[in-house]
């Protein structure tokens, strides 16, 4: 083993560039999950469409950006997008794009089960009154899946927390990436990294013990 | 109900001289199961027809093939003259279907259905409940429907519990509460499906005492229930159904003296608990 001393100095003396890049991990994550759950909302709504031309394109869609890797639908979406089309996008909006996208699939995901959590006697009782398709949707199942989709919905939060740490891979000046702009300055990457890795794992695991004890309390109103 | 055709009665082709509710040649498939194998039956405005028979003798099936919750495989549902029939639908085109579902949701508003787990809506205050169809269906504002809605659980003994949520509801109250529902939205049928099954026994009283109101009233009502001691006493006719047929049918009186095997072992098999 090499001597090699720690200096946490450095971590300290570039506390506001780090905090910067913290709460850039922030913003995109919370960016990613409003687009995540408006568009994953529109995607569920489709795929129970009775019309297969609407269902099957967004479920194959659904399928796809679950199971392409986030890291290389980062790279996709930033050097992809110039490459089809005149889009030439930042990169924050790069990262926002294909977080949100992904997340968009899991919150399909997400409100389908909610919507099968609803209890059919509630479709058939808006049924009955005379609701139509739309109206039975707007105000009988959709406020009660809502409130099913709750926790779940605050997990994917927590995931696209996590999944904001791969956004300096196309060069968003996240934590990580001052992290390690920082650390080849000084060729000290253990401290710089140890911090950043530390904090973001403080906050995610405060958010997802924030999550666990908002689910508790739901679990007992009912 | 007061006989008087309404503007939209004509334009529907809704009559007075015709009965509230007839079935014919109802056929109901699942599969190749046959749940209802031709069933036949006319409901005059005001009767109360109860139907009872064994589990799985297609009863609620019948009933629910009214209002095409569950539609018929075959048959025709007539409802005051006015014929009942399910949406098209297309997999292609979304206008499918558009105008039969419209009036099929504006006979559904006038076919009252009070279901055996309730199905009130919990993410609503009872007086909510019964404004949902007032505003979104009837179309009246705000302010009138909370006026009925208030009304409407006054009628059935819940006017302290208007803000009260579902979930704090006794089962007998959730029942009342969707039988206050149904009611608001003017029914001139009212259907009735194993209501007091899922309550308590001593919450069943309650929930029959509403809906003998209702048949003094003068409501027509179809209901399939268990309850023979209520069948006997506010039914104007018994249909007892066995196998997807209906076994044979009559005054409460005349069926103290079934002529059917089926129906007297049925009756002996209710009356021994």
């Amino acid at each position: 083993m090499i001597d090699y001393r720690l200096d946490w100095g450095l971590v300290t003396e570039n506390l506001d560039r780090l905090m910067a890049g913290l709460g850039l991990l922030v913003v995109i994550a919370a960016f990613a999950y409003a687009v995540a759950m408006t568009l994953g909302l529109a995607m569920t709504l489709l795929r129970a469409s009775r019309l297969p031309i609407l269902r099957i394109p967004v479920a194959v869609v659904v399928e796809v950006l679950r199971s392409i890797p986030l890291f290389l639908f980062l790279f996709l979406v930033y050097y992809g997008a110039p490459q089809v089309s005149a889009l030439v996008l930042t990169p924050f909006v790069a990262a926002v794009a294909a977080l949100g996208l992904t997340g968009a699939a899991y919150a399909s995901e997400i409100y389908r089960g909610a919507l099968k959590g609803v209890d059919a006697g509630q479709w058939e009782a808006a049924d009955a009154i005379g609701l139509s398709p739309f109206g039975r949707m707007r105000y009988v199942v959709l406020p009660q899946a809502f409130r099913i989709a709750i926790p779940p919905a605050l997990n994917l939060l927590v995931a696209l927390l996590k999944g904001a740490t791969f956004v300096s891979v196309i060069g968003v000046a996240d934590m990580f990436y001052v992290s390690r702009d920082i650390s080849l300055q000084y060729f000290a990457p253990f401290e710089l990294y140890t911090f950043s890795g530390m904090t973001i794992i403080a906050v995610t695991l405060s958010l997802a013990g924030a999550v666990a004890m908002l689910e508790r309390r739901l679990d007992r109103t009912g | 109900m007061p006989d008087v055709p309404e503007a939209g009665d004509v334009r529907n082709g809704r009559r007075a001289d015709q009965p509230a509710l007839e079935l014919k040649d109802i056929r109901k498939y699942f599969g190749d199961l046959c749940v209802l194998d031709g069933i036949d039956l006319t409901i005059e405005r005001g009767e109360v027809v109860v139907i009872a028979g064994p589990s799985g003798s297609g009863k609620s099936t019948l009933l629910r093939g009214v209002n095409m919750l569950t539609p018929p495989t075959s048959g025709e549902v007539w409802f005051e003259g006015v014929r009942v029939v399910e949406p098209a639908t297309s997999r292609w085109n979304p206008f499918a279907g558009r105008r039969e579902r419209r009036r099929l949701q504006e006979l559904r508003a006038h076919m009252g259905m009070v279901f055996q787990h309730f199905n009130v809506f919990p993410h609503l205050s009872a007086r909510e409940n019964v404004m949902l169809g007032l505003v979104r269906v009837s179309g009246l504002t705000t302010d009138e429907a909370r006026e009925r809605a208030d009304r409407e659980l006054e009628a059935v003994g819940l006017a302290d519990k208007a803000d009260a949520s579902p979930a704090v509801l006794s089962g007998g109250q959730k029942q009342r509460l969707a039988i206050a529902r149904a009611l608001a939205l003017e029914p001139r049928l009212m259907l009735f499906d194993e209501v007091t099954s899922a309550l308590d026994p001593e919450l069943v009283g309650e929930v029959l005492a509403q809906m003998r109101e209702l048949a003094a009233a003068g409501m027509t009502m179809m209901v399939v229930t268990h309850e023979m001691g209520f069948a006997m006493e506010v039914a104007d006719r018994f249909v007892f159904m066995d196998e997807g047929n209906i076994v044979e049918q009559g005054t409460p009186a005349a069926m103290m003296n079934p002529q059917h095997e089926r129906t007297r072992s049925f009756l002996r098999s209710i009356q021994g608990d």
